[in-house]
């Protein structure tokens, strides 16, 4: 104990330890404070849910493992290649103290270092600990973690030491140790399924456990290595010539570490569980099901996500995930560029990145969809002079039933003269020219009352539904709506409509540019006596008018006629619960933008997959539910922003400094 | 206990060199000799155990380095040619430190220091940092912490190195301490000195035991850089002391003068009488002489 406290009271007398303090303590509190103010806008903007556990301490202490990789060579250069310098270790060698117990003595005066720079680590993330509802179980595993990969590094560091006495080669077979580390690290990125490898990757345990997962079988790799090491310089160090029990030592230290992924699960310890198997999604996989993964157009901070919140939970699970990383981005014009296609069994599933849910949740969303698409059906109304499904005219909708075919709905058109099947997911209206017979109206009525979705698409030249306008409660008004501003912008005509701010819903998620709806009516309530909540989703804007003469030349605003000028409603979501079903009705005022004419234009592909996605959905009672982490909120107090602002970063750093300077004077000049 | 060495060898030593072979008894003082690169300090070196033989023992109080290293080194002390400079220590501190490797108490440690410090004429540097210490007085803590396990075998590698010639007596004081069984062996050039104060001489020539002289202070000594039968010699005095083929020792100076007269009659040319040592060394180093 003697000559570990002098050679830690010499450590701490010197000043280029305080040098590695200082730079260790500035670096971490600067980011500290940066990580924290990129939560809290992030928490203001309300743009995700996230954790602060996640978001602000993971990244601080894989910042702080990287910083202790890089400093604790320095810190081990003061311990035996400095005894070389100085001549102290030829003495050690004729003092009744085994090599091995020198040794010891570095490791153990290693370990103390160590020991303050992760209190420093705790002294910088205090202020962020207070000002969060800690997720206990994660800080503590990510904390442990980190402390037993920096002295499992500092192990093999300093065995390796041993093998050089010049300081210049100490320091190459460290970092060279660490860049060992990083290699595995690479390559383990490039192929993830490679157990063997992921077992070996101390830097990737480290980084899961500050996530939060308890990746037992890394966390002993770290333990063994380090056992194994401390065992290998015993050996090696003693004059004893041994061979046999190395051998035996090292065969059973390889052989368990081969068995220990199968021996050892992963624990995920997240306050909302956010990284496991959900067991509504497992009741819906078979587990001897094959399933593959390809991400498109992925960057690496994305693939981790992906392969820490779907990848890894589905690959405890499912005996055989084939998981392909395309550098590319989707080419499939009917989806966005970014994602992962999943196929199980034979249902191809795109999930957008970057998931706006769970991608578990939307996973099993999807899967209870394909189900329910394979059992039912879309039908279309036809008899009124209807669009048709398979025209390849400009008012067909040839290319539109090729992207319900392409996301797996089954679809047909028919004449409502008889009962409407149970197995309608929904019927499309797409503006009917002649009116329905009433025993076709009553059919329709009848399958609205018993909860059935409808897309009611509305033209000018629409004949007039009054039985189905008083049911919703929503009507037209008369005359084509003209656009102005949009014809000033370049539209052919003004009867096309540009629509650029949307209403937040699920019916304009993911509209990214503007939807053209060309030839439209204005929609208005009216009133009935069914309880629809009524949501308007689109409107035009200010400067539209409805114009009665739009078949003239010259088209203006002519309040005379009786053309109204304004904003109007385009589009309404109906939304009422029937029964046990939540029954869902969508009107739009315009049938053309779903066209073969006008599909490809801006963004309407994306409005028509919403509006399709959002009246085909299930029952969303019956979707598990995720809950926030514990962790999610960051209260920035005034003593919080001052601590993380200017203290942590200036004063502490500054105050090491200063003592390693007190230090260095003392010893010049005393 | 001596401490007894047999065939001792490491590992850059000549392949067909002989082993080491002596023995160093309680009480008695003995000197390394020989030429710069002779293996002298390698020989210290692997008898405090800085060095591990490749081959043969080495045994102390029936402790061999070997198997015993700790009880061993428990009972020596070494004193190593370039002394160590330990950073940011006093020499109090570094004495401290030294008697922690050897498990001493720290009050033990202490009355130790203050013993040794006045021995030594240490107690003004015990503040000092090592780092700022003379050659002179790197070499008196050197040996200090030599001594601070009161060790039952000394090993010095030129320890005069440094020392003014009051430190040199004060040094050879110490050493000589009548009271103690330790036996010390002490690599040196200092041959007037060695003569005067050490009780045998091992010469090591390549890295091999070439002459092991008990010196005795009543004969002369004579020498010749020719091979002589030794019978030839001993024919012309009866009481003549053959030490080694070429160096004879004499009751007096007036019987080695009998001898090397009629040595030089029969053209075998005598060199010196005394001291024979010195001139050995200088006749070596002009390729004049070997062992």
């Amino acid at each position: 104990m003697s000559i570990l406290s002098f050679q830690i009271r010499s450590l701490l007398l010197s000043p280029s330890t305080y040098m590695i303090f200082t730079v260790y303590a500035f670096i971490l509190s600067v980011f500290a404070n940066q990580f924290s103010y990129q939560f809290v806008q992030a928490q203001s903007a309300n743009t995700q849910s996230i954790s602060a556990t996640a978001a602000i301490i993971s990244p601080l202490s894989n910042l702080s493992i990287l910083l202790t990789l890089l400093l604790i060579p320095l810190i081990h250069l003061q311990l035996k290649p400095a005894r070389d310098r100085s001549g102290v270790e030829r003495l050690l060698q004729t003092y009744p103290i085994s090599k091995f117990k020198v040794w010891l003595t570095d490791l153990l005066t290693s370990i103390i270092i160590l020991t303050i720079l992760q209190s420093f680590l705790l002294i910088i993330q205090l202020p962020i600990l207070f000002a969060i509802e800690v997720d206990w179980p994660v800080y503590i595993l990510g904390f442990l973690t980190h402390y037993f990969g920096a002295i499992s590094f500092s192990t093999s560091a300093l065995a390796l030491q041993q093998l050089t006495k010049s300081t210049i080669a100490a320091l190459i077979i460290q970092y060279a140790v660490i860049f060992v580390g990083w290699g595995v690290f690479l390559i383990y990125q490039l192929n993830p399924t490679w157990t063997l490898l992921s077992t070996l990757n101390i830097l990737n345990t480290i980084h899961l456990s500050t996530q939060g997962i308890l990746y037992s079988a890394g966390l002993a790799t770290i333990v063994l290595i380090s056992v194994y090491v401390i065992y290998l310089v015993s050996t090696f160090s003693s004059k004893k010539s041994r061979i046999i029990q190395p051998i035996i030592i090292t065969s059973l230290f390889v052989c368990t570490f081969v068995f220990l992924p199968s021996w050892l699960s992963n624990y995920d310890l997240t306050s909302n569980q956010r990284f496991s198997l959900f067991s509504p999604l497992k009741e819906q996989i078979n587990k001897s099901s094959e399933i593959t993964i390809e991400t498109r157009g992925l960057d690496d901070r994305a693939k981790h996500e992906i392969d820490l919140r779907l990848v890894k939970p589905l690959s405890n699970y499912i005996d055989k995930i084939n998981l392909t990383h395309h550098m590319n981005a989707s080419q499939k014009e009917s989806r966005s560029k970014l994602g992962v296609q999943i196929t199980v069994n034979n249902t191809n599933i795109w999930l957008e990145y970057p998931f706006t849910q769970h991608p578990q949740l939307t996973l099993y969303q999807s899967l209870l969809t394909a189900r329910d698409r394979k059992d039912s059906w879309v039908f279309f109304s036809t008899g009124h002079n209807e669009s048709e499904i398979d025209s390849e005219e400009n008012r067909g909708l040839k290319k539109f039933t090729n992207l319900l075919s392409e996301h797996g709905f089954r679809y047909t058109q028919t004449r409502l003269n008889s009962n409407i099947p149970d197995n309608t997911a929904l019927i499309i209206i797409a503006s009917s020219r002649q009116p329905w017979l009433e025993s076709e109206q009553v059919h329709l009525l009848d399958y609205l009352q018993k909860g059935g979705n409808l897309l009611w698409l509305r033209d000018p030249e629409d004949s007039q539904f009054e039985t189905l306008e008083n049911y919703l409660g929503i009507q037209k008004i008369d005359g084509v709506l003209m656009d102005p501003v949009g014809y000033q912008q370049g539209t052919p005509h003004p009867a096309v409509l540009l629509v650029r701010q949307f209403e937040k819903s699920a019916l304009t998620q993911n509209l990214n540019s503007l939807i053209a709806l060309p030839w439209s009516t204005a929609l208005v309530t009216k009133k009935t006596s069914n309880s629809w909540q009524t949501i308007p989703f689109i409107e035009t804007n200010k400067q539209v008018w409805t114009e009665f003469q739009y078949e003239e030349e010259q088209l203006a605003y002519n309040a005379n006629q009786g053309e109204l000028q304004g904003s109007f409603k385009l589009g309404y979501s109906l939304l009422r619960k029937q029964g046990v079903k939540q029954q869902h009705v969508v009107v739009v005022g315009d049938s053309n933008f779903l066209t073969n004419n006008a599909i490809d234009n801006y963004d309407n592909k994306q409005l028509a997959l919403n509006i399709i996605y959002r009246l085909t959905e299930s029952n969303l009672n019956d979707f598990p539910k995720v809950d926030r982490p514990i962790d999610s909120h960051f209260s920035l107090s005034k003593k919080v922003q001052h601590l993380l602002g200017w203290i942590l970063p200036f004063v502490f750093p500054s105050i090491l400094l200063i003592t390693g300077g007190a230090f260095w004077l003392r010893n010049r000049f005393v | 206990m001596p401490l007894i060495v047999n065939q001792l060898k490491y590992s850059y030593q000549p392949q067909n060199t002989a082993g080491y072979s002596f023995t160093l008894n309680d009480s008695e003082l003995t000197a390394l000799v020989g030429m710069n690169g002779a293996g002298k300090s390698s020989l210290i070196k692997t008898l405090s155990g800085e060095i591990t033989p490749e081959a043969g023992d080495i045994q102390l109080n029936q402790f061999p380095l070997n198997s015993s290293r700790k009880k061993y080194k428990q009972h020596t002390g070494y004193m190593p040619d370039i002394f160590p400079v330990p950073k940011n220590q006093t020499a109090r501190e570094f004495l401290l430190w030294v008697a922690s490797c050897y498990k001493i108490s720290q009050k033990k440690a202490s009355s130790l220091i203050k013993s040794l410090a006045s021995q030594l004429n240490l107690h003004e540097l015990l503040n000092n940092k090592v780092s700022q210490l003379s050659l002179g007085q790197k070499q008196r803590l050197s040996l200090a912490q030599a001594l601070i396990n009161e060790p039952q075998c000394l090993f010095l590698d030129e320890p005069l190195n440094g020392l003014d010639p009051t430190q040199q007596t004060s040094f050879w004081d110490t050493i000589k301490n009548e009271d103690s069984e330790r036996s010390t062996l002490i690599a040196s050039h200092h041959i007037n000195d060695v003569l005067e104060h050490c009780h045998r001489i091992l010469i090591i020539d390549a890295h091999s035991l070439v002459a092991d002289i008990a010196i005795d202070k009543t004969k002369v000594l004579l020498f010749s850089d020719e091979p002589i039968i030794q019978n030839k010699a001993s024919s012309y005095e009866k009481n003549i002391n053959i030490i080694h083929p070429k160096i004879w020792g004499f009751n007096n100076h007036k019987e080695a003068e009998n001898v090397a007269t009629q040595l030089s009659k029969e053209g075998i040319k005598i060199e010196e009488l005394k001291p024979a040592l010195l001139n050995i060394f200088s006749l070596q180093a002009k390729g004049k002489w070997s062992w």
